[in-house]
């Protein structure tokens, strides 16, 4: 058995794609005619002009083996065991250039990802990495991992968010979503590891009084289950226990955190029946407009609106703007984009634009005890107490994240904006693995992408008692940090100036 | 010779010996801190039955779709 490989230009992809289906699938004409127009015309149409595609068959998909001989082996009706793999690069593609060192050089830097057909008709769409960059539509940014492949025996590096759609059968929305999770995330961190279907389901056995196969979807609490077996300290949140605002600025915090979220979205409080898992892996970029459009609200909770009238000063969050959100559908293609109050905007069934966020799972590492929820207030309570000297009249705009440490120190060493001798105290202080951020702002400076305060929390002290997730916090002419024993702080008359914003969660803003 | 990479506690020490830097230990210092972290601890108990009932809440939705 020998592989295949074409080489062929988008309008030749669906002649192509019909006839390499057709064969290696054994299936009608009709049947793989159909599949490309209802699954892969409008994956393909979204790609920019000029890309050309690498097809190779036969392909072994290791996500779809495993769905293979854990269940469509075990049916009467043959199913094939090989895939189809489509490679994308950006401009042309020679057969020559993939055997010399100067032609695979310039493929690497071309390449835009891959996508598996597997013979799971019409749901045909199977493990897919494409590089964000590989759309037409620009003007967001969003999680990517980095995976290890190859086209025509060279190895290349796919770069984008892990994305399949659904078989129904091993596969429905709910697994989806947790195999997505876990490979970006085993593509990013080495203690985790990709889970295929079958581990699944194996692992939620011990949680389920009946059949698992075929899959007839997974409840929250499931996907909590499987998330925390597979090594994540999950925390879920419901809408119908926070207010609307509340509750889609928490949900925004987390992907500014640059943590990939599962959310549940149902029309049920509009009579339907339909309850479907995505994750959110980003949003667009900020724009000035979306700034200017920041409202300043009275705030929900009265001793903090108190406190905002006292002080004459209003606080607004950054994670309130109005934007749209990078959402993994595995019912379309990869990166769609929506608002958090309408999420499934780009449905073009009447129903399914009905549904609303109502659940949203976050994978959190196991020891961030300390509660975003409670996170942002202690920041407010802090720039509202008399720590710094606010001036009456002053808005400011707080912008909060969680960050490892490292990632934060990191960014630091570079930044050349961030007063020089505060970084050095930052960079030497012993901090827990992750740290909650939070930048302060003004509507002028968050345009230039610039801060002027900055609060740092433990994200592992989650007792707020005696302030000691207090890491170091600064704003106007003061900042404070703590002294060597750790118990008291230390005030120092230091401004921090302007300094650029931290961008690397999501690499960019 | 070993060289031991230590600007940040320079900066402190150097900031003790000119005076511009104060440790925070006044009484009402230390009584506007208390009285943030015991309404943040008030705060975080309430708040720990909304995460509660919030989780009860979201377990229940079936995702199949």
């Amino acid at each position: 058995m020998s592989i295949t490989t074409i080489v062929c230009l988008p309008h030749e992809l669906r002649e192509e794609l019909t006839r390499i289906m057709q064969e290696e699938f054994e299936v009608s004409m009709q049947v793989a005619k159909e599949a490309f127009d209802a699954m892969l015309e409008g994956y393909f149409e979204r790609l920019k002009k000029g890309v050309q595609f690498v097809i190779e068959y036969p392909y072994v998909d290791k996500v779809y083996r495993d769905s293979y001989y854990a269940y469509f082996s075990s049916k009467r009706r043959l199913y094939q065991k090989d895939c189809i793999r489509i490679s994308v690069f950006e401009g042309e593609v020679l057969p020559d250039q993939f055997r010399s060192a100067g032609g695979i050089a310039s493929l690497r830097e071309r390449y835009l990802g891959f996508m598996v057909l597997r013979p799971t008709m019409p749901h045909v769409i199977g493990r897919s990495v494409l590089s964000p960059h590989a759309l037409r539509q620009s003007g967001f940014l969003s999680l990517t991992g980095k995976f290890q492949t190859t086209v025509n025996a060279v190895k290349f590096e796919a770069i984008g968010f892990p994305h399949s759609s659904q078989d129904t059968e091993t596969l429905t929305c709910a697994e989806t979503s947790i195999w997505a999770l876990m490979e970006y995330f085993a593509s990013r961190y080495s203690e985790y590891k990709p889970v295929a279907s079958s581990i699944i389901v194996n692992v939620l056995r011990s949680q389920s009084s009946f059949r698992q196969i075929p899959s007839e979807g997974l409840t929250i609490e499931q996907i909590g289950f499987a998330l925390q077996e597979f090594g994540f300290g999950t925390k879920a949140y419901s809408k119908g226990r926070h207010s609307s605002a509340s509750f889609l600025n928490l949900l925004s915090v987390y992907v500014e955190s640059g943590i990939p979220i599962i959310v549940a979205v149902s029309n049920e409080h509009r009579g339907g029946n339909i309850g479907h898992a995505m994750l959110i892996v980003g949003r667009s970029e900020m724009r000035d407009e979306d700034i200017d459009k920041l409202s300043v609200t009275e705030a929900e909770d009265t001793v903090l609106a108190a406190a905002m009238k006292n002080k004459g000063v209003s606080i607004i969050d950054c994670a309130d703007v109005k934007r749209s959100f990078v959402f993994i559908d595995d019912n379309y293609p990869a990166y769609q984009l929506a608002p958090l109050d309408a999420p499934t905007a780009y449905y073009d069934d009447a129903e399914w634009r009905k549904c609303e966020i109502v659940d949203f799972l976050v994978p959190l590492y196991p020891k961030a005890y300390l509660e975003e929820v409670v996170a942002r207030r202690y920041m407010k309570r802090l720039l509202l107490g008399e720590l710094f000297h606010i001036p009456a009249g002053t808005e400011l705009l707080i912008r909060l994240f969680m960050v490892s440490s490292r990632s934060y120190k990191d960014y630091l060493t570079l930044e050349t904006s961030f007063q020089r001798d505060f970084k050095d105290i930052i960079l030497m202080m012993s901090m827990s693995k992750f740290i909650w951020v939070g930048e302060i702002s003004s509507r002028e400076l968050i345009k230039q992408h610039k801060a002027s305060g900055l609060i740092i929390l433990d994200a592992t002290e989650a007792q707020v008692l005696h302030n000691n997730a207090l890491v170091v916090c600064g704003y106007g002419d003061c900042c404070y940090y703590r002294n060597a024993s750790g118990k008291q702080l230390v005030r120092n008359f230091l401004s921090l100036e302007e300094f650029n914003v931290f961008t690397n969660n999501l690499k960019g803003f | 010779m070993p060289i031991k990479l230590n600007r940040g506690e320079e900066i402190i020490a150097q900031w003790e010996k000119e005076g511009r830097s104060q440790v925070m230990d006044s009484p009402e210092f230390l009584e506007m801190m208390s009285e943030i972290g015991k309404d943040m601890e008030q705060f975080r108990q309430e708040y720990k039955r909304t995460v509660a009932l919030s989780w009860r809440d979201a377990s229940k939705t079936i995702l199949t779709a």
